[in-house]
């Protein structure tokens, strides 16, 4: 004869219920189908601003005053652009209190001009004495310091690996180094080369035919990147080099990830609002229908009161049903999310516009635990009051109303 | 006929004793006549920052009321040390420069997020709280440039230097304590505990270790609560005097509305509390204490004299439809309006 337990007597009633029980499974799998995907999202784009930001190894960003929408545009939606200001601003930042390193960058855009010619990409040239900024990240160490026509690569020039060769303004190059990817196009979109190799190509560039010049500035940097002291917060660094060097601006690295966190939040805002309405409505949803099959199995419930089944004996029965379909609802919705983002994905990160890196398999399953527990917080909670009402009948008078 | 004489004489009493309680009006002041001629003699010229985009400018020989309009709502003004220009701070985080000679200002600039109090440092910067961030925000008037900034606490608003400049005295307004700064390191190194419910800003008294510390309780339910003191059913306003040796309370003077600032005549004898909602005249002044006695000695009308003159309603949906004021410096050199006030 086959042993009866909770669990069974729960399967078969949300086997007899199929569609009931089925519009409770949706209910759940909507709610974590949503949370799911947005809380998915969120921590992509802060995951790949932190990682971006921690790359790129400054606290503080100094440029052109008038360039802080134009450096902040590159750094977050990595659309290439190019300013600049007096090198000697780089010993006058060197000098402010709090700062422990800097090291500068200059950019030039590629300009398409020859066939082989690859063109919308940042050039970054760097001085490699001083980098803290793109040596560190490379994804294969380099011993030996970096040739005139060798180039570092981010990771998303996904046509190009160690030992191509790439052709800017005429000069050919050789990618000898390639970064690791941080999701921000500013690292992973751009290449880098010391500042000599760069001014040497804008020079050849001029004399060159067929090959339009380089616009590239003498004694001019576009960015200075600043690591601060540890017992000094980069905030106030910050005002220290704008209090003492006019016309340029200090970004702090923290400030942008917080604003981006902000930017995040308003355009995801309305799709938490609708994740909380479908929230509150699968709660009241599971809260009706268990409330009903409460009623309905007043006899059922009364016989096994009668039979021996003890008070929490009837609890548990009701929250295992809750629990299942919780769960089984929360599995389906983390599924159809991932399924998704999964589609979607080069969508989202176009439609957003910023740094948006697929989280790492710890980060995910710490997600779809918390999408899971809460689905199964949903059921426990919608049911608990039908439970405790389920448990409180007497067996006789359940019975009886039950006929 | 002895009725008709009966009848000129109740007659003429009541004509006498009407005449004489008119001409007592006119004299009284706003606190009654008693108070206005006990008062003392004051001569300067007093700034009250205020929530309407001006600056209340009050002649205290004459009473007469007039003001400089910079088009901010505002908490905080601090006086240049030559007396000649008005730092102000403004409640969205600007600062700007006012020169009284010219009557020129300069452009906002955007220094913290919402300023509440501020005071000249040693080294000529000035010291700017924020009761949004608890910050300070260090202004450089050199440069007319953020200089610095540190934390301190919550949401901060009073700042005075000891006479030594080696120490700020920093309160907290929700937190009812001043936090002890020292001003090498910019570091909190202690905090004077118990001073009051809500307190605002704060002066030190010439020649004293007393750190009068102006106490707002504006509070509804235990809660801060921003309209007067009327609506607010909480305990009437005062300053509360710590001892900055002992750092402890060791007096408090109720003087009933919302108070929230104080500066002092130079001797030290008198304290000039900037009061809003002064009590049963629906007006925002100065309300002037013997610093010895603990007695208030004269009330200004700093608010309502010129409202009422010009007809200006303030909004019932701002500060409850009254004019608000809030920090005051008097500059005790200057004998008349200058060329900024209008």
């Amino acid at each position: 004869m086959k042993k009866i337990n909770l669990n069974y007597i729960a399967r078969k009633n949300i086997r007899r219920k199929f569609f009931r029980s089925m519009a409770i499974v949706i209910a759940v799998t909507v709610v974590a189908a949503t949370l799911f995907s947005v809380t998915t999202v969120m921590d992509s784009v802060e995951t790949s601003i932190k990682k971006g930001t921690a790359r790129l190894g400054a606290d503080i960003m100094v440029v052109p005053q008038e360039a802080e929408a134009k450096a902040k545009t590159a750094l977050l939606a990595g659309e290439p652009s190019t300013f600049y200001m007096d090198r000697s601003i780089e010993e006058k930042v060197r000098k402010v209190e709090g700062v422990k390193s800097v090291a500068s960058q200059i950019f030039l855009q590629t300009a398409k001009y020859k066939c082989c010619d690859v063109s919308d990409m940042l050039l970054i040239g760097f001085d490699p004495e001083h980098d803290f900024t793109i040596m560190p990240w490379l994804s294969r160490e380099l011993s030996r310091p970096l040739g005139t026509g060798e180039i570092i690569m981010g990771r998303g020039l996904t046509a190009y690996d160690i030992g191509s060769k790439i052709t800017f303004y005429g000069k050919d190059f050789e990618v000898v180094g390639m970064l690791e990817e941080t999701g921000m196009k500013f690292i992973d979109n751009s290449v880098f080369m010391p500042f000599e190799a760069l001014e040497k190509l804008a020079e050849e560039s001029r004399h060159k035919k067929g090959v339009k010049a380089a616009d590239l500035p003498l004694n001019k940097v576009s960015t200075i990147l600043v690591q601060v002291e540890p017992e000094i917060s980069p905030a106030r660094v910050a005002i220290f080099i704008e209090h003492d060097i006019p016309g340029v601006k200090a970004i702090v690295s923290e400030e942008v990830i917080s604003s981006v966190r902000k930017q995040l939040f308003i355009l995801l805002r309305s799709i938490l609002s609708i994740s909380l309405i479908l929230w509150i409505m699968a709660l009241l949803l599971i809260g009706v229908v268990f409330s009903m099959i409460v009623n309905e199995r007043q006899r059922e419930i009364g016989l096994l009161r009668a039979m021996g089944a003890r008070k929490g004996n009837i609890f548990r029965l009701i929250m295992t049903e809750a629990s299942i379909l919780s769960i089984a609802g929360g599995i389906t919705g983390v599924a159809i999310g991932g399924a998704f983002l999964y589609a979607f994905k080069g969508f989202i990160r176009s439609s957003l516009n910023i740094p948006y890196l697929w989280p790492s398999a710890f980060e995910m399953s710490i997600l779809v635990l918390f999408c899971l527990f809460l689905s199964f917080i949903t059921g426990v909670a919608a049911a608990l009051y039908p439970a405790i009402k389920s448990m409180r009948m007497e067996p006789y008078e359940a019975i009886r109303r039950g006929e | 006929m002895k009725k008709v004489f009966l009848a000129c004489l109740v007659s003429a009493i009541v004509i006498v004793l009407g005449v004489s309680l008119v001409f007592a009006g006119e004299a009284s002041g706003p606190m009654g006549k008693g108070v206005e001629r006990s008062g003392p003699n004051l001569k300067g010229i007093a700034y009250i920052q205020g929530h309407g985009g001006h600056i209340a400018v009050v002649n205290l020989a004459t009473g007469d009321v007039k003001r400089i309009v910079h088009g901010k709502p505002s908490d905080a003004l601090t006086l240049s040390a030559d007396g000649k220009k008005i730092y102000a701070f403004s409640l969205d985080g600007y600062a700007k420069e006012i020169d009284l000679t010219t009557g020129k200002q300069t452009e906002w600039v955007k220094l913290g997020k919402k300023h509440c109090g501020s005071n000249i440092a040693p080294d000529g910067t000035v010291w700017v709280s924020d009761m949004a961030d608890g910050h300070v925000y260090v202004y450089d008037p050199k440069t007319h440039k953020l200089a610095d900034s540190f934390p301190v606490a919550k949401s901060i608003c009073g700042i005075s230097f000891s006479p030594d400049g080696k120490t700020a005295y920093v309160s907290d307004m929700p937190g009812g304590f001043i936090a002890v700064v020292d001003v090498k390191t910019k570091k909190v190194v202690s905090k004077i505990e118990g001073v009051g419910n809500f307190i605002h800003r704060a002066r030190l008294r010439p020649g004293t270790n007393e750190l009068w510390q102006s106490e707002g309780n504006e509070l509804k339910g235990g809660k801060p609560y921003g309209v007067g003191y009327a609506e607010a059913g909480g305990a009437p306003g005062g300053v509360s005097i710590v001892d900055t040796k002992t750092g402890k309370v060791k007096d408090f003077v109720v003087t009933g509305g919302n108070v929230h600032d104080v500066d002092f005549t130079p001797d030290g004898k008198y304290a000039l509390a900037a009061v809003r909602q002064v009590p049963e005249q629906d007006d925002s002044g100065i309300v002037v204490i013997d610093a010895d006695t603990k007695r208030v000695v004269k009330v200004y009308s700093a608010c309502k004299k010129c409202h009422g003159a010009i007809g200006l309603e303030v909004p019932k949906d701002k500060d409850g439809g009254r004019p608000f004021l809030c920090a005051i410096q008097v500059n005790w050199k200057a004998s008349g309006f200058s060329k900024a006030c209008e």
